[in-house]
């Protein structure tokens, strides 16, 4: 049986973009107007690669994310591996990832509230919490992208990483609000090395690194999911504040260097 | 002018509307302008009488003031029931009926017969004979007569709608009177023709009722023909002088020739006589030339055919006039007598009453102070030999004990009706004339012509040669009397055709096929119950079942009750007491079934009615903490001691794996409930943990989930054989329970999905509808569905209904509709289950005969088994075990109304008569285990419009688990529809769809669990 005359796209492509990485400008503009310009050509000389699965033609809804009287799924992501290209041979930093929500079709969705996570993923659960996010609102129109910064998340090479939303441990959640998240058809398999994920049981985040989650993935369903990795570790606003002093200066210096 | 003879008629009754018909007739008729006394007047004498009843009156007032007046110009009283005639009425140009109103009652000759609105004015109701609250005709509807399927008259015209009425003015169809011109004879049968009520009606301002009640017609009365209506001495005179001359008027002038009379008596002899009078007068006088001898009894007979109407001598008697006289002196047994026959006539009522002298056989009797009928049947020696008039009569002796059986006795008392039977009261005198006489018994056989057909054996010595069946005996324990049926036991109408015209047919067909056996006493709860099988007392080990039968009964064919109200007047052969009759012997024709007819399979499941099995004797409430009530069941814990025995006794021999019990105590699932009650005993037989119950308010965390009538059903099941699965689920919303109605009617369904161990699955569904005893706010329709059919056909909607929304959550398509339908067979509500391919499996498994029931001394089923279409292959057997239908009543374990003696005598701890309604057992054999994992449902919206988006309901499990991914292929080209679910949904997932044109489509949906099993489902919908 054929699921779908589509397959699902991959793009995962080295971008070489010149000195003018987005974020990096905007990050080296802001620099530049604190400290001045000698600091802009550490940032400005990142390369980066995206990983992207999927597109908004492809998707389907998966659900329900939420809280459900009768039960819902309380945490839903796509685990992958930091890329194998030559960007990320060596260090690689995470600096950000999205996912797409739909309000649900079949259940309220006001109300809804959610965190975003980056944690090591052991095949079953979800280990080591690397990142974690603020709270955000729920979709409010179908294939809502939710994008979420995480300044530089260092990935090591030959572990498998998950990013994942969550409402485990929100408090103050309605007993019905549940998003569909957008998810992607595959055969093949339009990302090797993860797949989505999800449990329905689970109210701390505790939970979510103890227990093993209800569906650990397969080759065929995979999350739209977009993350950009660089080879060398970006420094967010707040970090350009720390390159006030000499010493941290000195200390992303020689972690350039390193890389 | 001669006109008031033209009104004497020689005919015992005149309706007054015919004479009020033939009045007005004559007054439009010309006239002679000179009479000439010799040559009477011409009479009434139309020629084109009326061969069918028609319209006569047709009411469109105000408010609901509507009636119909149907006329009979036929010169016979019309049965309207018997000749299944019928008013339907078409609304709005229809060319089906929206009502119909099956008439009943009778219509006199040249009498009328209103129908009207029930909620029409009283005016109008005063002259109702039948009134019918249905949504009644307005001027722009049809409205017809029907004789069976016979269209035999019609205002307006069918299949068109005039707007707002035809005609026009006063003589329109809207808010007027119409009223058939007098000159009408025949209805208006061509139902598709152009309608001007000109034509034949005059019309009359709204809600004139003046005409109401009495039509006037210029033709429909009879020809008249001449009568005698007067005699000198009087029919049945006694002590008539011997010398007397013999009088004889007429109901006009007549032309007299020939031997025109004749007169005979017993000792004297034919007589001659001069006439006085001539040949053409009114009355005559006949003097006999010789006089009548002392105390004989003579005969003057007035031959038709020698009599003629004087103005028209074509037209001559009907029939002859007899005159019987007895004659003054002689000794009793020697002198004249009136005999029975002409005290009986050929009516309803004696023909001749007050003081006679009589003379008869004595071939029942029945003396003796009460319970005795206290009196004697005789019958004359030889009769009339007209089969038409009975030959005996009922002489009242109060406490005297007078005669015996063979006697000639000669009787004087007071001729007359008593309770509309022919008796003497007041008896003067009882002379036994001589003794050892005997009467051959005249040979009854059914089913008889009419329901007053044996009125011409009142009296008599009848031989009932037929083998005749036990079709009643409810009514055995009370009064001593069962009723008998010709050819077999009479089927309930409506369990073997359909409702209306076809079970009122069937139902008149079965009235002229029973009648009743009686004891010879009017004895109420009689001990002993003299009928039982082989002419032995009845008690519980010696039955006697329905179907059992006797066959030749002699007895005497008594008109009278058996003392009580509830035993009604009514005709009744009474054996014991007989000349040559004696209890019958009832053939146990219909053996008892020690056990149930083997069904076959490896599960058995059952449901049974156990007729108020409570535990509690006082106290008993509207459920768990409802106000009080009745405790229906036993009254005693004496009684409770005789009723649990024959309880467990069926429930054992049903052995049932799963069991739907209906009409248990509702008062919850304690240590001291009813169901608890139930299943202890159970298991004390069958052994520990053998039985247990299903906790219906536990499992849906309600209190009183079935109800708070004082009954509800529930479900006992033998754990080792099966466990419950699924939700345990109830049906007790408001619209199933009150059916429609403005409180509880129907007892709220319990479902419950079962396993057996290999995984195989079924669903049973215990129900209990509404009953026909008592009246729902609909009144019955007079369709033979009896009270409440609109509640049952409600509640069978909603449970159709449910069961497509797996109340059990199981998805199983395995479902077993069992209980007290409280309908029989052809009934709206088994219609409504069957047209939602639920199989009834009594119909398919046994036939139509199928019964575990009997009401009214007609049998058929109540207790069901309706197999979804996926589950009868399954099925290896149904029965309807009969021990208790067939069963008398009185055997049951009731104390009520019984001596010490029959309180050991009449009950025993066997499962007969345990309930009033057989149990049912089906076999099954389930195909293991269910196949589709997922489960997949497919709802489609009840109907699809092109351009109009609609949703389909998609609902799924699986034992594997999360996730599910959906896909929905519209057929129509559009893309498909996909989705993924990280649960299983506990209500079916809608997803919408707009089609963009009309036409079929096949929709398929696929589902996918976690372990990549798929389940497919394709369905065909038409887009409109």
């Amino acid at each position: 049986m054929s699921f779908s005359t589509n397959l699902p796209t991959l793009t995962m492509f080295t971008s070489r973009k010149p000195n003018f990485f987005a974020r990096s400008v905007a990050l080296a503009a802001t620099a530049a107007a604190l400290l001045g310009s000698a600091i802009a050509p550490a940032a400005a000389g990142a390369q980066s690669t995206s990983l992207t699965i999927g597109s908004a033609s492809e998707a389907f809804p998966m659900g329900p994310f939420g809280t459900l009287p009768g039960g819902a799924t309380v945490a839903m992501g796509q685990t992958f591996t930091r890329p194998y290209d030559a960007i990320c041979a060596l260090t690689c930093y995470m600096q950000d990832f999205s996912f797409w929500l739909s309000p649900s079709t079949d259940h309220a969705s006001a109300g809804l509230r959610l965190k975003a996570y980056v944690a090591e993923w052991d095949g079953t659960k979800a280990t080591n919490v690397l990142y974690s996010s603020e709270e955000r609102v729920g979709p409010t129109v179908a294939s809502q992208q939710f994008t979420f910064g995480t300044s530089s998340l260092s990935l090591n090479a030959g572990t498998q990483y998950i990013a994942f939303l969550s409402i485990v441990g929100l408090n103050g959640l309605p007993g019905t609000a549940a998003a569909d998240m957008d998810a992607i058809f595959g055969d093949p398999d339009p990302y090797a090395n993860g797949a989505l994920v999800y449990t329905n049981n689970g109210a701390i985040i505790g939970d979510l690194t103890s227990t093993d989650w209800e569906w650990a993935g397969d080759t065929m369903i995979d999350a739209r999911f977009d993350a950009t990795f660089t080879s060398t570790a970006v420094p967010e606003p707040s970090s350009l504040v720390l390159l006030a002093t000499g010493a941290s200066v000195l200390l992303f210096m020689a972690r350039r260097e390193r890389a | 002018m001669h006109i008031p003879k033209l009104f004497t008629r020689s005919w015992r009754v005149l309706p007054t509307a015919v004479i009020a018909a033939m009045l007005a007739a004559c007054a439009d008729r010309p006239m002679p302008t000179s009479a000439v006394p010799e040559i009477p007047a011409p009479r009434l004498d139309v020629a084109s009488a009326a061969t069918e009843l028609f319209f006569s009156e047709y009411i469109e007032g105000s408010s609901n003031n509507k009636a119909l007046e149907i006329y009979n110009g036929t010169g016979s009283a019309i049965d309207l029931a018997a000749g299944q005639y019928k008013v339907l009425m078409y609304n709005n140009g229809a060319v089906t009926p929206n009502v119909t109103i099956n008439l009943t009652g009778t219509v006199p000759a040249g009498g009328v017969f209103v129908i009207a609105h029930g909620s029409a004015n009283a005016g109008i109701l005063a002259k109702a004979n039948q009134t019918n609250s249905a949504g009644w005709f307005n001027g722009n509807d049809a409205v017809s007569l029907v004789k069976g399927n016979t269209t035999l008259d019609v205002i307006g015209q069918i299949g068109n709608n005039p707007g707002t009425e035809w005609g026009t003015g006063l003589t329109s169809t809207a808010d007027n009177t119409l009223r058939r011109k007098s000159s009408i004879c025949t209805g208006d049968a061509n139902s598709s023709d152009a309608f001007n009520p000109a034509t034949e009606w005059d019309g009359f301002a709204t809600d004139n009722i003046d005409g109401l009640g009495a039509h006037t017609a210029t033709c429909g009365t009879v020809t008249l023909a001449p009568a005698v209506s007067s005699t000198t001495p009087t029919a049945g005179a006694g002590n008539v002088a011997a010398a007397s001359d013999i009088a004889v008027t007429f109901t006009m002038p007549v032309t007299v020739s020939g031997t025109w009379y004749t007169i005979s008596c017993t000792n004297s002899g034919a007589h001659a006589a001069t006439v006085t009078g001539g040949t053409t007068n009114s009355s005559f006088t006949l003097n006999p030339t010789t006089d009548f001898a002392a105390g004989e009894a003579c005969t003057v007979t007035i031959v038709a055919a020698q009599v003629v109407d004087a103005a028209n001598p074509t037209v001559a008697m009907t029939a002859n006039h007899v005159l019987n006289f007895s004659t003054l002196g002689g000794n009793t047994c020697s002198s004249g007598f009136t005999p029975t026959y002409a005290i009986q006539g050929s009516g309803a009522s004696a023909a001749i009453t007050g003081t006679v002298t009589t003379q008869g056989v004595v071939v029942g009797d029945f003396e003796g102070a009460q319970p005795a009928l206290r009196g004697f049947y005789i019958q004359d020696q030889t009769g009339d030999g007209n089969a038409a008039t009975s030959d005996g009569l009922f002489v009242f002796n109060n406490t005297n004990n007078s005669v015996s059986l063979g006697d000639v006795v000669r009787v004087t008392g007071t001729a007359g009706e008593f309770q509309e039977q022919t008796q003497i009261s007041n008896v003067t005198d009882i002379t036994v004339c001589s003794s050892g006489a005997t009467i051959t018994p005249t040979d009854v056989t059914f089913p008889v012509a009419s329901s007053t057909f044996l009125e011409r054996y009142e009296g008599m010595l009848v031989r009932l040669p037929q083998s005749l069946y036990v079709t009643e005996h409810f009514q055995l324990g009370r009064f001593g009397q069962v009723v008998m049926s010709v050819n077999a036991r009479q089927m309930q109408p409506t369990n073997v055709v359909a409702p209306g015209a076809a079970a009122a047919a069937l139902q008149a067909q079965n009235n002229l096929g029973r009648i009743i056996i009686d004891d010879a006493t009017n004895d109420q709860n009689p001990d002993p119950i003299v009928f039982g099988r082989g002419g032995n007392p009845l008690s519980a080990s010696n039955t006697l079942r329905g179907g059992d039968v006797a066959t030749g009964i002699v007895g005497i064919m008594t008109y009278t009750w058996s003392g009580n109200e509830a035993s009604g007047n009514a005709y009744r052969v009474r054996p014991i007491g007989a000349m040559g009759g004696g209890v019958p012997n009832f053939v146990a024709t219909n053996a008892r079934p020690m056990a149930p007819t083997s069904v076959g399979g490896t599960l058995r499941v059952s449901s049974f009615n156990v007729l108020n099995y409570f535990n509690s004797f006082s106290g008993c409430t509207y459920g768990v903490g409802g106000g009080s009530t009745d405790c229906r069941g036993a009254d005693s814990q004496t009684e409770f001691n005789r009723q649990v025995p024959k309880t467990i006794s069926a429930l054992m021999g049903l052995n049932a794996d799963v069991l739907g019990i209906v009409e248990i105590e509702n008062d919850g699932y304690g240590a001291n409930s009813a169901i608890a009650h139930l299943v202890a005993q159970l298991n004390a037989q069958a052994g520990a943990n053998t039985y247990a119950f299903i906790n219906a308010d536990a499992a849906t965390s309600q209190t009183n989930s079935l109800g708070t009538d004082a009954i509800k059903v529930a479900l006992i099941y033998k754990p080792a054989r099966v466990t419950p699965v699924g939700n345990t689920s109830v049906l007790n919303t408001v619209a199933f329970v009150n059916g429609g109605d403005g409180a509880p009617r129907n007892r709220p369904a319990l479902a419950q999905a079962f396993q057996q161990a290999d995984g195989a699955r079924f669903i049973a569904v215990v129900n209990h509808f509404k009953s026909k005893g008592s009246a729902c706010n609909a009144p019955d329709a007079g369709d033979g569905q009896a009270n409440c059919n609109a509640v049952r056909v409600a509640a069978a909607t909603q449970l159709r209904n449910w069961l497509t929304t797996d109340p059990t959550g199981t998805g199983d398509p395995d479902v077993l509709i069992l209980g007290d339908l409280n309908a029989y067979a052809k009934e709206d509500p088994i219609m409504v289950l069957r047209n939602a391919g639920f199989i009834d499996l009594l119909e398919s498994r046994i036939g139509p005969n199928a019964y575990s029931y009997a009401f009214d001394g007609q049998w058929g089923y109540l207790d069901h088994a309706m197999a979804s279409s996926s589950i009868a292959a399954q099925i290896t057997g149904v029965t309807s075990w009969h021990i208790n239908a067939d069963e008398p009543n009185i055997l049951d374990y009731n104390t009520d109304y019984k001596s010490a003696a029959q309180i050991a005598s009449l009950t025993d701890g066997s499962a007969f008569r345990s309930s009033d309604h057989d149990p049912v057992l089906i076999g099954l054999t389930l195909t293991s285990p269910v196949v589709n994992d997922p489960s997949l449902t497919v709802t489609p919206p009840a109907s699809w419009t092109a351009g109009v988006s609609a949703s389909l309901g998609v609902k799924f499990s699986s034992t594997k688990g999360a996730p599910y991914t959906v896909r929905i292929n519209w057929g129509d080209s559009t893309p498909n529809t996909q989705f993924v679910s990280t649960v299983a949904p506990t209500a079916p997932l809608l997803r919408p769809h707009t089609y963009a044109t009309a036409g079929s489509h096949t929709v398929t949906v696929s589902v996918t669990d976690r372990s990549g099993a798929s389940t497919t489902q394709t369905l065909t919908i038409t887009v409109q």
